[in-house]
Formats: structure tokens, C-alpha cells, sequence
């Protein structure tokens, strides 16, 4: 089969002698294989060899395909395009994707970037990054920096894994990202840092990063932000599984449902293992709303609101807290927690609650 | 040392792309570029095997190998074997981190036969990924054995009729498997378990499914830490065993069907120094104890007779019914478990029993009707929070 898609160098010559009277333009489709050559005009008969050519021959909002498995390199992308790797054949890159061009739409398909670049996908700037299909490991810094320069920026990663990577992701206040059944396991510092939003993760699992699972982190500029969590297991981190932090000026929200936050925390680098909402040095203004939510056998209070976060508060509804080592919900130094006296509390080490718990009516 | 084809030198030699305006960077291409070059000459970050290949071979993309053995042997720590084609790649022990990837569309198969395992996994503090693969028992003990490592990913596998475990790990604490698109079958042939996860460490599983084992669909024994979602467990003898005898357990099952096993849908036994600790939210209970064990049914937490065990169980929004016993059943001291927003209907015996000391809580939220041997026995309540 592999063998067969081989052109016979008569062919070859032929596309050559073809797309030498076109030369300069550029193609809606290039195409690159492991029998390539990067001397060719990237078509289907007479594919290039890496991405890089192949970018440069092919036009704006144009795609390139791969043809068979093998590594195709690294590649800087400045304009619009889309690279698939059809399910069934393996693309890998070992020093990864940077996208970096004002007002660019990227589709990253059916990628396997693993170890020796810096970030696996580098979106430094660009309006839209799709990524699907994708595996991110082994990269020293970030598997996924989304820091796009570009106002109102997107990223949407689907099927994808990031693991073991420096950290796993990191957004920027500017950009919106969308998860849905995403790996984000085993990098050794934080697995999702954000900082701004919106965020929603769904189908998304966040386990044994050696920081955070995931952190919505207001810093120095006045930020709104936001973060929802929906079916999505964040499990066995090493640090708190989810946080937000905030400080003066900033606005969060953060809704989790259906989902185990579960075993975090283990070491107890954080007072809190489970969910953490913390104002500090200044009072900002934020939620938690969790539903239908386990929170179960974290290191620490399953969930802490905690110190000068007045008016912070978090709202549990149908929720699990059991088997965290302290306390299971705690509040102190001004945020209140509300729950409607539908959640189940057992075998929590420091008690079930403690703090200002109000109890909310149905509405 | 073999000799590297053009394309492959052509590969690890391409240059590195960095970007601009960040000289520390571009300090590290230039390293990376130096320890690449250095590769070419030994092993290769990236590897192939095809159906046309052959073990003398570089295992380059235009000369792959045949086998996986020969493939690892000439492949980085933290490289990749890729699977061009169709074919059988025959048993290998993974000692070093990998990643072996098999495209769909294409079928990658390990025949195991009788004395041997499919993957061996023996590499300390390594990484393994498996992804893609077909592990098939012709008599073979284990399909993927974990024997040491820090972590290992089974992707899209599906492994069928071995005599042991499809999947066997002893994990040690901060070792982790994850399991995720994947089919165990017909494993654990008399005796065994379709999945064995004992030691320390994590565990995730997701979308995998495991059916038709003579023993047990998974054994979680002794330490591990899981997380199960979306996770079928079908037609095995029990469906779900969860032991802590010595060491500590806890586990989440969310979403999950645990569905027609012969025995016990989820048998739970603690006695011991470790504590037992499970979730269950979301998911199925349904007609299991087909083979009528007393007791039995659907879901079983047991102690000790000298109430020496603890676990610490909660139910919620979750289905036990139409098994045959209990629904439920809670046996001695030390079992405290909590049920919430469940239904709980049509068991030929109790629906939730709490039995010889242990406890059962429930507040008045569940549907438990129509159980013929009752619907409560020795059940307490409780208020929420």
C-alpha cells in the first residue's frame, strides 16, 4: 500500500514540468508524505517532505494534508490554514506549532507533538485556533500556550491530550477557550492556568498535574472572568484541583456541575484540596456555584472560601463532600458559603462545616 | 549501529524552528539540535514497523522494521514506534519510555501464546503510551503487564481471551494508568481479572469497556486510587471488585453501567488496617447475580465478622434494580454507606438492607419500590447539608 502511493519518477517529472509553468502561486491544498521532497511543488502527485514548505506553497485559508505517517517538523504559521492528518495516519512534530500572525484562523488536526520544543503549540498571535485530534507531551515549557495577541481571541481543543509537559496550558485575559474531552494529565507544574475567559471545560479530565488542575488566576489588570466545568473529572492533582484567585477589581464566576473533584492535594501544599476561592491581598467580587458535584478525599477542606474575598461566596446544590482530610466546606475572613440542604457531608476529618454557611430556600 | 536512511537523517537534522526575539530559546534549539544530531547515529526519536518490513532494517519510514522488539531496540528513550500498516508485530518488553502508536484504520496485533504476556511494561520511571492495539490471548498470560514504570496510557486498545488479565498493574505510589477507549474481553479464563490494579497510585479509566471475563470484569486491591467514568461492565462472574485489606482504596464511578454480571455487580470487601472509600454517582446497577449467590445483588459492601473494616460508600442519582438479591446490601461494623436521589426497584430481595452492624442512610429522596423481599431493612436516615 505504502509502496504504491510512491510515484514513478516519470510522473514525478511530469508534475514538476507541470507546476513549473505556475510557479510562484500558491495551492488551496498541499499536500506532504514521508516519500516527499521539499524541492517539490507540494502536490498530490509530487508531496513535500515537512510542513514547513509545505506552508510556504500553500495559499490563504488553504490546507495541508498528510498523506502518510512519518514526523513532518516543526512549522511557524502566519496565515490562515488548516493541517489534517486523517485518522489513520500518524503526523508527528517534535518541536511543534507556533501560529503567530494578526487576524489568522488555524486548524490543527490529527497532530502528534512530542518532546524537544519549548511549547507544543505556541499561539502567539491569531484570532481562532482549532485544535482536534491532538496529542501534546514531553514539551519543556507549555503544552498548549494560549496567549494570542490578538483581542478576542479563540482556542477550542477537542479529543485531544496534553501530557507531561512543563505545564499544561496556559490562556491569556484576552482569549475564550472551549474543552471538550481533553486529557490534561501528568505535567509537572500547573495543568490549566487561566486568566482570563471565559472558560468551559467539558467531557475534560484534569489529573496528577504537580500544581494546580486548574486555576483562574486574576493578577494586576482589572479582569471579568469566568469558568465553566461540566461532567469532568479533576483527579489526584498535586496541588488544590480547582482555584480562583482574585484580587482587587476583579470579577469572577465559576460554575462546576456534574463533576469529581476528587483526591487532590495529597501533599497539602494548599490549605484547600478540592475547590479553592481566595481573595487576596484585596477583596474582589466572585462565585462558585457547584451542582451536582463530588467532592471526595482531598488533602485540606474540600472546599475553602477563604480571607479578605468579602463578597465572595460559593453555592453548593446536590453535592457530595466526604472524606476530605479537614473540614469539608469552610469559609473564614468574610466570604459566605450557601447551600439548600441537599448535599451530602460524611467523613470529612476536620468536621462538615464551619464558618458563615447560610442556608438557602428553594426558589 | 545501523546505518540511517536519508529521509531520516533528513528528519532529525531539519531545522529547528524557535522564536524570534527570545535568544534563551534559541538557546535551547541550539542544544536540542546538537542532541539531535548526536541520535541519528544510534537510535532514532521515531521508529516504523510494516507489514513489508524487516528487523534488519533501520526502522526508518522508507525501511521500517517488522516487529515491535526490534523497533524499541533502535528507538529513544521518550520516542515513538508508528505503525505504517496493517499486520501482526509480535509480543515486546518495554523498558525505557514510549510511546507505540498505531493509527486507526489500521490494525496492529499481538498474538499472545501460552507462558507469555503481550506488552511487558518494566521500565523505572518511564512513560508508555499505547495506543491503537490489538492484544489477542492464543493461551498468553497477561496482554499488558505493568510491572514497574511511572506512568502508562492504553489508548484504543482492545484486548481479548487471556488467561490472567487483559490489563495487570502493581502500581507503585505515584506510578499511573490510564485506560481510555478501550475493550476488555473474555479475560481471566478461570481464574484472574479482565483489569488487575493493585499497589499504590492512580488510576483513570474512561470509555472502556469489559465483558464476558469468567472471573472479574476490575479488581481494584489493596492502594490504588481510581476514577471511572463511562466505563461498561458486562457479563463478567462479578462485575467490579474493590478490596482493602492492608492498603487504603477509594474510588469514583460516574456514569458507568454495570450490567448483567453473574455474581455481584460491585462487590466491596474491607477488613484491615485500609479503608475503603467509594462514590458512585450517575450510573447502573442492573440485573446482576444472574447465578443467584447468597448474598448477593447488586451492589455488596462487606466487613469483617470482628467489624475490623471500614468503607465509607455513597450513592447517588444511581440505578440498582432488577437484580437478583439485594439491591443494596451493607454487612458489619465499620460500613457506613449513604444513598441519595436513587432508584431502587424491582430486586428479588431487599432493596437497601443493612445488616450486622453496618449502616445504611438514606433522606427520603430515593424511589425504592417494589422490591420483593422488602424495599428497607435496618435502614437510618439522615439530613443533608
Amino acid at each position: 500500500m505504502r509502496l504504491a502511493r510512491r510515484p514513478a519518477p516519470i510522473v514525478v517529472a511530469a508534475a514538476a514540468a507541470l507546476f513549473a509553468v505556475g510557479a510562484g502561486a500558491t495551492s488551496p491544498r498541499t499536500f506532504v508524505a514521508s516519500y516527499g521532497n521539499d524541492g517539490n511543488p507540494c502536490s498530490r502527485v509530487a508531496p513535500c517532505r515537512s510542513f514547513a514548505p509545505a506552508l510556504a506553497q500553500t495559499a490563504d485559508r488553504g490546507e495541508i494534508v498528510v498523506l502518510d505517517s512519518a514526523g513532518y517538523g516543526g512549522v511557524t504559521i502566519a496565515q490562515s490554514v488548516t493541517v489534517t492528518a486523517p485518522a489513520g495516519v500518524y503526523a508527528g512534530s517534535s518541536t511543534g506549532v507556533i501560529i503567530d500572525a494578526t487576524g489568522i484562523d488555524v486548524v490543527l488536526r490529527g497532530l502528534v507533538i512530542n518532546g524537544g520544543g519549548f511549547s507544543g503549540i505556541d499561539f502567539v498571535r491569531g484570532a481562532t485556533l482549532l485544535v482536534e485530534r491532538c496529542e501534546i507531551s514531553g514539551m519543556k515549557s507549555l503544552g498548549l500556550a494560549a496567549h494570542s495577541a490578538d483581542a478576542g481571541a479563540e482556542v477550542i481543543v477537542r479529543d485531544t491530550t496534553i501530557e507531561g509537559n512543563g505545564e499544561g496550558m496556559y490562556a491569556n485575559a484576552g482569549t475564550t477557550v472551549v474543552f471538550s474531552g481533553v486529557q490534561v494529565v501528568r505535567n509537572a507544574g500547573y495543568g490549566l492556568l487561566f486568566q482570563g475567559g471565559p472558560f468551559y471545560l467539558r467531557d475534560t479530565l484534569v489529573a496528577e498535574n504537580g500544581g494546580v488542575g486548574v486555576s483562574v488566576e486574576g493578577f494586576t489588570t482589572a479582569n471579568v472572568l469566568s469558568m465553566t466545568i461540566d461532567r469532568s473529572r479533576i483527579f489526584a492533582n498535586h496541588s488544590v484541583g480547582v482555584a480562583m484567585r482574585l484580587s482587587t477589581s476583579h470579577s469572577l464566576s465559576l460554575v462546576i456541575s456534574d463533576t469529581d473533584i476528587a483526591r487532590n492535594n495529597s501533599t497539602l501544599v494548599s490549605p484547600a484540596g478540592g475547590v479553592l476561592i481566595d481573595s487576596y491581598p484585596f477583596p474582589g467580587n466572585g462565585g462558585v456555584v457547584l451542582t451536582r458535584t463530588t467532592i471526595d478525599g482531598n488533602g485540606g477542606f474540600g472546599v475553602s472560601a477563604d480571607r479578605d474575598g468579602y463578597p465572595s461566596f460559593a453555592i453548593l446544590d446536590d453535592c457530595v463532600v466526604s472524606g476530605n482530610q479537614d473540614t469539608g466546606m469552610r469559609t473564614a475572613s468574610g466570604p459566605t458559603i450557601y447551600t439548600r440542604n441537599n448535599n451530602i457531608f460524611h467523613h470529612n476529618g476536620g468536621g462538615d462545616q464551619s464558618g458563615n454557611i447560610v442556608v438557602l430556600g428553594a426558589l | 549501529m545501523q546505518t540511517v536512511s536519508p529521509a531520516s537523517a533528513r528528519a532529525t537534522r531539519r531545522p529547528l524552528r524557535t522564536r524570534a526575539g527570545v535568544p534563551f530559546w534559541t538557546a535551547i534549539g541550539a542544544l536540542i539540535a546538537i542532541h539531535s544530531i548526536g541520535d541519528a547515529q544510534a537510535t532514532a526519536q521515531r521508529t516504523f514497523v510494516a507489514s513489508n518490513g524487516n528487523d534488519a532494517n533501520p526502522c526508518s519510514v522508507a525501511a521500517p522494521c517488522r516487529s515491535f522488539a526490534a523497533s524499541i531496540a533502535q528507538t529513544n528513550d521518550k520516542g515513538e514506534i508508528v505503525v505504517l500498516d496493517s499486520a501482526g508485530y509480535g509480543n515486546v518488553t518495554i523498558t525505557k519510555s514510549v510511546t507505540i502508536v498505531s493509527p486507526p484504520g489500521i490494525y496492529a496485533g499481538i498474538s499472545v501464546f501460552t507462558g507469555n504476556d503481550g506488552i511487558t511494561v518494566n521500565a523505572p520511571s518511564g512513560v508508555i503510551v499505547l495506543r491503537g492495539l490489538k492484544i489477542n490471548g492464543q493461551g498468553g498470560n497477561v496482554g499488558i503487564n505493568f510491572v514497574q514504570g511511572a506512568e502508562l496510557r492504553i489508548e484504543r486498545c482492545d484486548i481479548a481471551a487471556m488467561r490472567q488479565f487483559a490489563i495487570n498493574a502493581s502500581l507503585a505510589a505515584g506510578a499511573s494508568i490510564y485506560i481510555r477507549d478501550t475493550t476488555i474481553s473474555g479475560s481471566g479464563t478461570p481464574v484472574g481479572s479482565g483489569i488487575f490494579l493493585t499497589g499504590g497510585g492512580r488510576v483513570s479509566l474512561e470509555r472502556v469497556a469489559i465483558t464476558g471475563s469468567p472471573s472479574v470484569g476490575i479488581t481494584i486491591l489493596d492502594g490504588p486510587d481510581a476514577a471511572l467514568r463511562h466505563v461498561a461492565v458486562e457479563r463478567n462472574d462479578i462485575g467490579i471488585l474493590l478490596q482493602s485489606g492492608f492498603g487504603s482504596t477509594s474510588v469514583s464511578i460516574d456514569e458507568s453501567r454495570i450490567f448483567a454480571n453473574r455474581s455481584d455487580g460491585i462487590r466491596m470487601l474491607t477488613g484491615g488496617s485500609g479503608v475503603l472509600r467509594a462514590a458512585i454517582s450517575d450510573s447502573e446497577i442492573v440485573t446482576n447475580n444472574q447465578g443467584a449467590l447468597a448474598p448477593g445483588g447488586g451492589i455488596v459492601v462487606q466487613g469483617t465478622s470482628a467489624g475490623t473494616g471500614v468503607a465509607q460508600v455513597t450513592l447517588m442519582r444511581t440505578r440498582s434494580s432488577y437484580n437478583v438479591g439485594a439491591g443494596l446490601l451493607a454487612q458489619y461494623a465499620g460500613v457506613a454507606i449513604h444513598v441519595d436521589r436513587c432508584v431502587v426497584v424491582e430486586n428479588t430481595g431487599y432493596g437497601l438492607a443493612a445488616a450486622t452492624g453496618a449502616t445504611v442512610y438514606t433522606r427520603g429522596t430515593s424511589t425504592i419500590e417494589n422490591n420483593i423481599g422488602g424495599n428497607l431493612n435496618g435502614v437510618s436516615s439522615y439530613a443533608g447539608k
